[in-house]
C-alpha cells in the first residue's frame, strides 16, 4: 500500500467541561484519560501495513488549551493550530454523538489549514448520519462506515492511488457535487484477527490507572432507543478469552495495569462463552479487576458469583425503565422482579453496579415515571449499586429517531447523553438548531403526558440528591408516597417558600449540583415533611440530624494526626491517640444501623427505637464512604481521643467515669478499646 | 451490604484477658459497619463534576 501520512483524532469526551477547575477534578481527569480504544486498535491495523499514524487524542489538547494563556482563541482554531505544520494527507477523526458538533468544527478548521488532505470520519455517530453530514458540510471528505479496519486501509490505499472509491464497501463520498453511498462493509467476524491496540501510540497510558479492552462487538438485542444496531448489526461476536487474557498480560507487563473495562455492548449474551472466559481468568497467573455492560436478564445468581471470582468488579446494567408495560413498549422486555434480584446479587458480592434508567419516552405515562422513579430509589437500598437516571436523547440510527424523526423538538433541555456540562456552547448550538438531521440527540422527542421541564428537574433532583442524602431520600420516598409525591411537595414548597423557580434547564442543573440545594431541602424536610412522618418521625429526624452534622461549621471532622498509626500496635501507655484525619464522628438519638436495615429490606421506619448513638464517618482505601456505629464502650474511648490525653489518661478516666467494661478492668478494656479503634483504622497513634 | 463485621481484634498478649472477658468486650467495644456507599461509582460525567462542586463527605 503506498505510504500516506495520517493522523487519526479521538472523539473528545472532556470538552463539556468549560470550567477548568472542574475539569480538573481527579475524577473528570479518569474519565478524560481513557484510552481512545477506537482509534488505537484503526491505528495498530495501519501500523501493520506500514503507516504509523500519528494519534491524537483531543481531551489532552483540551486540557493544553485549559490551562494554556492563549485567550481569545476557541478550542477548534487551537487544535488546527498545533496540526498547522504537520504535512498530513489524511485526518480521521472518530466521532460520538455528544461531541458531533465540536468534531465537526474542528474538522473544519484543520480542512482550512490543509485544504489539500482528506478529511475522514468513521466512529458511531459519523456511520448513523453519513449522508446528512456530507450533505450539510461540504469541507468532510468521507464517510468510513461501521467497522473501519478493513474499510479504512481500503480508503488510504484509494486515496493513494490504488484502488477505486466506488469498491471500497461501507463508506460514503462525495464524486462531482453527488454524494455517493457505497454498499455495507461486512462485519469482522473474528474478532481475533484484530491486532492489540496501539497503546505504544498513546503517551498517556503511562498514567492511567485502567485500560479500556475491546472484548467483542455487537448485541442481538433490538432495543427502540439504542444506535449501536446499525454500527454492529446486531451480529454478537466474542474474542476468545485466550485473546483477552493474553492482552490483558501484555498491557499489565508493559503499563502496570490490572484493571480493565471490557467493551461490549452486551458481554453476557452467551452464557457459556462468559463462563470460558472466567475459567480463563481464574486460571491465568495474575488476577485481574474487570468490569463489562450485561442485561439482567442475561446472567443468573451462579454465574455473577462465578464473574465476582474472576475478578469482575464492575457491571452496567442497562434496565432503561421502572415500568413494565414500557419494558415492552421500547422492545426491552427485561423482567424487573428479576432485574431486581440479579442487582441485589451482584451487590452482594461486592461488584459496583451501574443500575441505567431512562426517562423521556414518547409513550411514558406520568405512572410509568413514577415506577422508574421508585426503581431508582429501590437501587439505593443496595450498597454497590449506583441508578443513573438519563434523559431520552433520540439517538440517530435508532428506531424512536426513525419514528420521531419529523416532530423532534429543541429546546434548552439536553439529554445528558448529549451534553454533560452546564451551558452549550453557542457555536455548536448554531450547528444542531441548523441541522436537526445531523444531531437528532440534542433534540426531544414529544412527550404528550409527561413536562419535559419537569422530568428534567426531577431527573436533576433525584441524582443530585441521592449523592447527597441517599438515605434520607430512601427513607421520604418510602414514608412520603414516593419519590415523585415527595419531588412535587418539594417543588411547590420551594416556590412557595422560597420563591425559586428555574429560568432554563441549565439553572436547574446548576442549582442541584450546589450546596444551597442541599441547605434547602433540608429546611423543607423539617419544616413540611417531618410533621407528616408519624411513627417514623424519630428515625428521619435523625437522618436529618446526620446529614444536618455534615453542614455544621464546627463538624468535627479530626485533623491531620501528628503520627502514623504503627503496624504493630499500640506502642506505649504514654502515647496520646487521635482520630485519623477525615474521620467524621456523629451522634444521633435513633439506632442508626436498625433504621439503615429497614430501608435496606422496605420495612417501615415505624417505632425504631429512640436511644443514644455514635455514628463516624470514613473514607475506605478504595474511595468508599463507611457509616460505622459504634457500641458504647467504643463511643465513649473514641470521644476521649483528642490526640493529648495518652492511652494511661484514657484507661484512667474510664476507671474514674464508672463505664460498663463488661466486668474487665478498666485500663485492659481501654487497650482492647484502642486497639480495635486502632485496626479500624479510626485513630491513630 | 457488609454484615456487621466480625471483630478479628489481635488482642496484645500482655493484657492477660480470658476468653469470656474478650467475649463481653467484643459485645460493649463494637464497631460495626451500617453502610458502605462509592460516591464515584457509577456516576456520570456530569454527576461526577456536580457532585465535586462540594467536597464534603455526604450520605451514608
Amino acid at each position: 500500500m503506498p505510504e500516506s501520512r495520517v493522523c487519526l483524532i479521538s472523539p473528545p469526551t472532556a470538552t463539556d467541561l468549560e470550567d477548568r477547575e472542574l475539569a480538573e477534578i481527579e475524577a473528570v481527569r479518569r474519565i478524560a484519560e481513557h484510552a481512545p480504544i477506537g482509534i488505537l486498535t484503526l491505528a495498530a491495523v495501519l501500523e501493520e501495513r506500514g503507516i504509523v499514524p500519528r494519534i491524537i487524542n483531543l481531551n489532552t489538547l483540551y486540557y493544553e488549551y485549559l490551562r494554556g494563556v492563549e485567550t481569545g482563541i476557541d478550542f477548534c482554531a487551537f487544535v488546527a493550530r498545533k496540526l498547522e505544520s504537520e504535512p498530513f494527507d489524511v485526518f480521521g477523526f472518530g466521532t460520538i454523538c455528544s461531541t458531533y458538533p465540536l468534531t465537526i468544527r474542528i474538522a473544519r478548521e484543520v480542512k482550512r489549514a490543509h485544504p489539500e488532505a482528506a478529511i475522514v470520519l468513521g466512529g458511531p455517530q459519523a456511520s448513523a448520519v453519513d449522508v446528512q453530514t456530507l450533505r450539510a458540510f461540504g469541507f468532510l471528505d468521507f464517510i468510513v462506515r461501521g467497522e473501519a479496519e478493513k474499510t479504512f486501509p481500503l480508503l488510504l490505499s484509494a486515496l493513494a492511488g490504488d484502488g477505486r472509491l466506488d469498491l471500497i464497501p461501507g463508506i460514503t463520498f462525495r464524486r462531482r457535487g453527488e454524494i455517493v453511498r457505497n454498499p455495507d462493509a461486512p462485519v469482522i467476524l473474528d474478532l481475533d484477527e484484530l491486532p492489540m491496540p496501539a497503546f505504544h501510540l498513546y503517551p498517556e497510558m503511562k498514567n492511567c490507572r485502567s485500560a479500556p479492552l475491546e472484548i467483542g462487538r455487537g448485541c442481538p438485542f433490538g432495543c427502540a432507543f439504542c444506535s449501536t444496531n446499525g454500527f454492529f448489526r446486531r451480529r454478537f461476536r466474542l474474542k476468545s478469552p485466550q485473546r483477552v487474557i493474553e492482552q490483558m498480560r501484555s498491557i499489565r507487563q508493559v503499563y502496570g495495569i490490572e484493571r480493565f473495562s471490557l467493551i461490549h455492548d452486551m458481554f453476557t449474551v452467551d452464557r457459556k462463552r462468559v463462563v470460558a472466559f472466567c475459567e480463563a481468568a481464574l486460571a491465568c497467573e495474575e488476577q485481574f479487576q474487570w468490569g463489562c455492560s450485561a442485561r439482567t436478564d442475561c446472567v443468573d445468581e451462579e454465574l455473577i458469583a462465578l464473574m465476582a471470582r474472576a475478578g469482575c468488579r464492575s457491571v452496567f446494567f442497562g434496565v432503561e425503565t421502572g415500568s413494565g408495560r414500557l419494558q415492552r413498549v421500547i422492545g426491552k422486555n427485561v423482567d424487573l422482579p428479576e432485574a431486581t434480584r440479579m442487582i441485589r446479587c451482584a451487590d452482594s458480592h461486592h461488584i459496583a453496579s451501574s443500575a441505567s434508567l431512562i426517562t423521556g419516552f414518547p409513550e411514558e405515562t406520568v405512572e410509568d415515571l413514577r415506577e422508574t422513579a421508585g426503581f431508582v430509589v429501590d437501587c439505593l437500598r443496595f450498597d454497590y449499586v449506583e441508578p443513573q437516571l438519563h434523559l431520552l436523547a433520540p439517538l440517530a440510527g435508532s428506531s424512536i429517531h426513525s419514528q420521531y424523526r419529523d416532530r423532534l423538538l429543541l429546546d434548552d433541555i439536553f439529554s445528558d447523553m448529549s451534553y454533560q456540562g452546564w451551558r452549550q456552547d453557542p457555536a455548536d448550538g448554531a450547528l444542531i438548531a441548523s441541522h436537526p438531521e445531523v444531531f437528532p440527540n440534542f433534540y426531544a422527542v414529544p412527550t404528550p403526558w409527561l413536562d419535559r421541564r419537569h422530568v428534567k428537574e426531577l431527573r436533576d433532583f433525584v441524582l443530585h440528591g441521592l449523592a447527597r442524602f441517599r438515605w434520607l431520600l430512601v427513607a421520604l420516598a418510602q414514608h412520603g408516597g414516593g419519590i415523585l409525591q415527595v419531588f412535587e411537595e418539594w417543588k411547590a414548597w420551594r416556590l412557595d417558600i422560597l420563591k425559586k423557580g428555574f429560568a432554563s434547564g441549565a439553572e436547574s442543573s446548576l442549582y442541584y449540583s450546589r450546596i444551597e440545594f442541599r441547605r434547602d431541602f433540608l429546611q423543607f424536610v423539617v419544616s413540611h415533611c417531618l410533621a407528616t412522618m408519624g411513627g417514623a418521625f424519630p428515625a428521619v429526624s435523625a437522618l436529618v440530624a446526620y446529614e444536618a452534622s455534615l453542614d455544621a461549621p464546627d463538624a468535627p471532622v479530626a485533623p491531620e494526626p501528628s503520627g502514623c498509626a504503627p503496624a504493630g500496635g499500640l506502642q506505649s501507655l504514654d502515647g496520646a491517640p487521635i482520630l485519623v484525619k477525615g474521620l467524621h464522628v456523629v451522634e444521633l438519638d435513633c439506632d442508626y444501623k436498625e433504621i439503615i436495615r429497614r430501608l435496606r429490606e422496605k420495612e417501615s421506619l415505624d417505632g425504631v427505637p429512640a436511644r443514644p448513638v455514635v455514628i463516624a464517618i470514613r473514607e475506605t482505601a478504595g474511595k468508599r464512604l463507611e457509616t460505622v456505629q459504634l457500641g458504647d464502650l467504643a463511643a465513649h474511648i473514641l470521644r476521649l481521643c483528642d490526640g493529648r490525653r495518652t492511652v494511661a489518661e484514657i484507661g484512667d478516666l474510664l476507671s474514674r467515669r464508672g463505664e460498663d467494661t463488661a466486668g474487665v478492668p478498666p485500663e485492659k478494656a481501654c487497650i482492647f478499646g484502642l486497639e480495635l479503634l486502632r485496626q479500624e483504622g479510626l485513630i491513630a497513634t | 451490604m457488609p454484615d456487621s463485621i466480625k471483630i478479628s481484634i489481635r488482642v496484645p498478649d500482655n493484657l492477660g484477658l480470658t476468653k469470656e472477658q474478650i467475649t463481653a468486650l467484643k459485645k460493649t467495644v463494637s464497631v460495626e459497619i451500617v453502610a458502605s456507599t462509592a460516591p464515584l461509582a457509577g456516576r456520570t460525567q456530569q454527576q461526577i463534576v456536580t457532585q465535586m462542586v462540594e467536597v464534603r463527605p455526604t450520605g451514608g
